[in-house]
């Protein structure tokens, strides 16, 4: 209760409203014990390798948000040009390009549109990049071959 | 003329206070020390002004003495361009008098006129120009657009503006898109951005100060709403957090000192004064070197490292590249190992008797004389004894692999010598402070001795200082000189100067009661003049 109550009136009219209108194929749910810390999931975009999997991700509100932007990893493995082996997300909103008025809705909406499209002009995962950009019918079978293995419950 | 004129020009930074006569009374070797407490005496005034009544000004680029007129320098420098060190602060009104000039020519606001001199480096030129050619481009670009189209738009109070365009909400409550509070905020608790986004005034100083806390970087802070590249100035730090202007403005200012071609930030530790060039154009052009009147810092007003003289600006920056990149190695190399003397391979010796064996040419050798192990027996004290020494090890090979090992055998070369003077020169500056103590002790021999007569110690330091320096880079120097005739009577003169900075050295250093005046003073003079003229001969090209 107290800990609601030191919450910011921001942090929590978002959550409220996360949880009332769901974006179609993300959720996102704050722990009980910790409000500023979010159970992620993001569904796989259709015509994507990532199509038919489920994403586990974890989302941190530091205490200078929404000044400074969320923190935001996957959980999930997944082979992505721009997600590194322990899940960091490279994607300019969630660095310098952040802006106060964006919100979880909006930073969860850009990682979907990141799986739909990545970048390998921009890699944080140069290995990965680097086949991406030489042989991407070899990458997309890696990335499914992942998806398979790690994102889809049998 | 010509030759106290020169002389006049060699007036260096260092020496305004050593030898003020030297210039003037050639003829007057002799040191009987009248004549020597007069120059004193009559060097000291200018000495005390510079630092009391006006900002001290530093040595210029000789060459180029002639070129420029400059009122503002004081009057021990003649006809050269100036310098000028002042505080921070007080460079508030030049860093205005271009934003000034910049909204008159460009009729933009002065916060736009801010950024987009910031954008252009602060040359004022290349901005007027790039801003005729394409002018919405170049406010777009530096994220200024908004700002620039507004001022054409209403110059009323930007906040009325922002209520004017919103007439028919203009009783509506407005949210803040940052804190999305439910109660929504009047129009009035509203500050907007000049391309129209507004938020409740809680959250701009909340986006403010950490924009703060980021550094340096504030002055490039974006309009908070997302996507919108328009930059913010101190007309809404002022209007969200007042409090925090002064903070805004010193990073403002800090950024100018540091893009404008005329100042240049002193680089003592610590320090805040800025060299600010008067008149003569900008420090990349007209170079020359500085002295810092609150902490005596000297540095080179073009790169604001140490003056380097002889080694250009680029030379420097690239040796000192280089030996980031190789001076642990080479240190460790240099300390730990020798060279094979047949092949020059590193060796590190770490067990066993003298008796080498190179591992990559089985060459025989001793680590001690570096010569042949054939040689050795009972000539030389036994066969695991040896008491000869100075072997000429330079043998050379032609193989592939070897120049790879001479390429760094030369780079070590250069680099065991900078180090060596560079240490050398280190300890010379910490000796000053014992040097001043020897001052007092050789006055207090004689009772008739006074301060100026035994200042001439103080100089020989200050000589030896100056001498290890210039010692030091010309090793980085020649490390870049192409072989050839220039470069072998480059080194012809290094040597000497070595020579004569050793001997300096060696009798400024003497026990007290065997110090010979007259000879200090002589080398002190010999020394300062031979390092000119190879600096001069540098200078000049080194043609004969």
């Amino acid at each position: 209760m107290s800990a609601a109550s030191l919450l910011p009136r921001r942090i929590v009219k978002e959550t409220q409203r996360l949880i009332a209108e769901p974006v179609a194929g993300i959720s996102a749910t704050p722990y009980a014990d910790n409000l500023r810390y979010f159970a992620v999931s993001i569904e796989g975009p259709s015509d994507s390798p990532y199509e038919g999997g489920v994403f586990q991700l974890e989302l941190f509100l530091p205490s200078d948000y929404p000044m400074a932007p969320p923190k935001v990893r996957f959980l999930t493995k997944i082979y992505h040009p721009n997600v590194d082996k322990l899940g960091r997300i490279c994607l300019d909103i969630l660095k310098d390009k952040w802006s106060p008025a964006l919100q979880i809705r909006t930073v969860l909406l850009s990682i979907q549109a990141l799986l739909s499209a990545p970048n390998p002009d921009d890699p944080l995962d140069n290995a990965v990049a680097e086949i991406w950009k030489s042989d991407e019918k070899e990458a997309l079978r890696r990335a499914r071959e992942f998806t398979e293995s790690f994102a889809i419950k049998k | 003329m010509t030759d106290s004129d020169e002389e006049y020009h060699d007036e260096d930074y260092e020496y305004e206070y050593s030898d003020e006569g030297g210039g003037t009374d050639d003829e007057d070797v002799s040191m009987d020390g009248s004549a020597d407490a007069a120059d004193a005496a009559a060097s000291s005034p200018t000495k005390c002004m510079p630092n009391k009544k006006r900002p001290f000004v530093s040595m210029v680029d000789r060459r180029k003495n002639n070129l420029g007129d400059n009122p503002n320098a004081p009057p021990q420098l003649g006809d050269g361009f100036g310098i000028r060190m002042l505080p921070a602060d007080e460079l508030k009104p030049v860093m205005n008098e271009q934003i000034q000039e910049t909204v008159e020519v460009l009729g933009v606001p002065p916060g736009a006129a801010a950024i987009l001199l910031r954008e252009h480096k602060w040359a004022k030129e290349r901005l007027f120009q790039s801003f005729f050619d394409n002018p919405e481009k170049i406010q777009e670009k530096c994220g200024v657009l908004a700002r620039c189209q507004k001022l054409g738009d209403d110059e009323e109070d930007t906040k009325a503006g922002a209520a004017n365009r919103n007439t028919r909400a203009n009783a509506k409550r407005r949210i803040c898109e940052i804190c999305m509070d439910e109660d929504c905020f009047d129009p009035d608790e509203m500050i907007a951005m000049p391309c129209g986004h507004e938020f409740c005034e809680t959250c701009w100083y909340g986006y403010i100060s950490n924009a703060l806390d980021k550094g340096p970087l504030c002055v490039r802070e974006t309009c908070p709403q997302a996507g919108c590249t328009e930059l913010i100035t101190e007309e809404e730090v002022c209007r969200a957090a007042p409090e925090l202007l002064p903070k805004f403005e010193c990073y403002q200012l800090r950024s100018f000192v540091e893009m404008y071609g005329m100042t240049r930030w002193c680089p003592g530790p610590g320090c805040g004064q800025v060299a600010l060039a008067c008149g003569g154009g900008a420090f990349s052009d007209i170079g020359g070197n500085a002295k810092c009147n609150v902490c005596e810092t000297c540095f080179c007003l073009k790169c604001g490292e140490e003056p380097h003289a002889p080694i250009t600006c680029q030379h420097l920056s690239k040796w000192q590249e280089k030996c980031k990149n190789e001076s642990e190695t080479a240190n460790w190399i240099l300390a730990n190992t020798k060279p094979c003397p047949k092949c020059s391979s590193r060796i590190e010796k770490n067990q066993g008797c003298n008796h080498m064996t190179c591992r990559s040419c089985a060459h025989h050798f001793c680590w001690i004389c570096m010569g042949d192990w054939s040689d050795h027996g009972a000539n030389t004290g036994g066969y695991y004894k040896c008491n000869k020494f100075d072997p000429n090890s330079d043998a050379n090979d032609q193989s592939d692999a070897a120049r790879a090992k001479r390429e760094l055998n030369r780079y070590l070369h250069y680099y065991k010598r900078f180090h060596s003077h560079a240490q050398a020169q280190d300890f010379a500056i910490k000796s000053v402070k014992a040097t001043e103590a020897r001052m007092i002790l050789l006055q207090e021999q004689n009772s008739d001795t006074v301060w100026t007569d035994v200042e001439f110690l103080k100089a020989a330091n200050r000589q030896l200082v100056e001498c290890r320096k210039v010692l030091k880079y010309s090793y980085a120097f020649a490390y870049y000189l192409q072989d050839g005739d220039k470069k072998t009577r480059f080194e012809y003169h290094q040597e000497m100067l070595e020579r004569f900075t050793e001997n300096l050295s060696e009798l400024s250093e003497k026990p007290i009661q065997d110090m010979n005046r007259a000879e200090v003073v002589n080398q002190t003079r010999v020394v300062d003049n031979f390092m000119k003229n190879i600096l001069k001969y540098v200078e000049e090209g080194m043609e004969d």
